[in-house]
């Protein structure tokens, strides 16, 4: 890990400064000054903390001046952004946002948005987009290309389990969950639809059709009532390997994602227990 | 990265980063601005070592004021060599008047969003300063100015 004092930032800081007013400004701003002092810090931490692929300096952890961590840590970002680049474009290639405006705007017109704009020299810690439409694996504490590439490996893991129902048994669950969910549902797909497959296996109903018909319900309670919310989450963890080995094999990355879902889904089961509205998790 | 760059989002920056960048600056600066006696003794404009002293002081002083920070070599020397030959200039009144233009360019920069390059807000200021300001500092800075800043926020600067 490098240890830099701020003062051996400052070359690399005054450097870009030039660079962002093409020589034609000897003074900037304070607020100009910390974000290019931020994107060389961005930078360094990228160097600190990437294997990428092509860095030498990057890949033997060696240390080294900070501009050459520097360079090493801006080459980095700009691989990462290439690689974000091309898990879009698969994704990309065919995303159903399943009429989800918040979805569609934040992942089809958000994300090449970002491509376009995004500023590696000058402001690799800005991703510009507030991403609006939520992962089950939060982003937070992330930002530049970082925050973007992994909520892109998030949107391609939830789409991965989002592929295996019928697009109209999806549509037909968000419609029962909002009429106008298209413009109003503002959460996780995935989340959603998780709920209510686990809803079909415990009511042995077809998972795909994420459908459960009246009565369902009282076995869902069985299942869960009396239980801790602990308990619940142990009911859950089985259930969703039955899910995920159904649909997907022993796609064990995406069985570790879908079960940080476990949590929050235990708290609204024991929610609707309490308050007798199981029907609102299982639509 | 380690506990000497605490943080890395812009808004939680080490108070003392400014500071410092502005210390840095400040001992190329000196030798620099002396150097310019040898251009302005044609004009009968000389500045003493303390004088010199002083202005760097108060070119501290203004960067602070204004929240800006300077890098390479300052706006002084340029100044110095910009206006060393205006009517309105003696040796009486050279470093109080330098002063003034200088903590004027740093707060019209600032006024005009960085829109103008150095050059050009110095040029600006010098053929206001000579022409209609004749050498009113506070002409120049309430007035033409003031115009051009407001000219250029709400886009209407036609040059």
């Amino acid at each position: 890990m490098n240890n830099y004092k701020m003062e051996d930032l400052l070359p690399i800081v005054a450097d870009l400064s030039k660079q962002y007013t093409c020589n034609e400004s000897s003074s900037i701003p304070y607020e100009k000054a910390r974000m290019l002092m931020a994107a060389v810090v961005y930078c360094i931490e990228e160097y600190d903390r990437e294997d990428c692929a092509g860095i030498p300096e990057a890949a033997m952890k060696k240390r080294v001046d900070p501009r050459t961590a520097y360079e090493a840590g801006c080459r980095c970002v700009v691989e990462k952004v290439h690689k974000a680049k091309v898990i879009y474009e698969k994704i990309a290639e065919d995303f159903p946002t399943f009429g989800c405006l918040n979805c569609k705007d934040t992942i089809l017109e958000g994300i090449p948005a970002f491509f376009l704009w995004y500023d590696v020299r000058f402001k690799p810690q800005n991703h510009l987009l507030t991403l609006d439409y939520p992962t089950l694996r939060s982003i937070r504490g992330l930002c530049g290309i970082d925050a973007i590439y992994q909520y892109l490996i998030n949107i391609e893991t939830e789409w991965t389990f989002l592929r295996a129902f019928p697009e109209h048994s999806v549509i037909s669950l968000l419609d029962r969950t909002m009429p106008d969910y298209e413009e109003l549902f503002l959460d996780n797909i995935c989340g959603a639809v998780l709920r209510n497959a686990v809803g079909c296996v415990i009511a042995d109903r077809p998972i795909t059709a994420l459908v459960l018909l009246p009565g369902d319900l009282q076995r869902i309670e069985s299942c869960f009532r009396g239980k801790s919310k602990e308990r619940i989450r142990q009911c859950l963890d089985p259930l969703l390997d039955t899910i995920i080995r159904h649909g997907y094999g022993n796609n064990t990355f995406l069985s570790e994602y879908i079960k940080i879902e476990i949590p929050d889904f235990a708290c609204a089961v024991d929610a609707a227990l309490k308050n007798n509205c199981l029907g609102k998790v299982f639509v | 990265m380690g506990s000497c760059i605490p943080v890395r989002r812009e808004g939680r920056m080490d108070k003392d980063f400014f500071g410092l960048m502005i210390k840095e600056q400040q001992k190329q600066e000196l030798q620099k601005v002396l150097s310019c006696n040898q251009n302005t003794a044609q004009f009968g404009l000389k500045l003493s070592e303390r004088d010199a002293m002083e202005l760097l002081q108060s070119r501290k002083t203004d960067l602070k004021e204004q929240e800006r920070i300077e890098f390479g070599e300052g706006i002084l020397s340029k100044l110095i060599y910009a206006f060393c030959d205006s009517p309105y200039l003696f040796q009486d009144n050279y470093v109080e008047v330098m002063e003034q233009l200088q903590s004027i360019f740093y707060e019209y920069k600032n006024e005009t969003l960085d829109e103008l390059t150095d050059d050009e807000l110095i040029e600006r200021m010098k053929d206001y300063f000579d022409g209609e300001c004749q050498g009113s500092i506070e002409f120049l800075e309430e007035t033409c100015l003031e115009m051009l800043a407001g000219d250029i926020r709400r886009g209407s600067e036609d040059e």
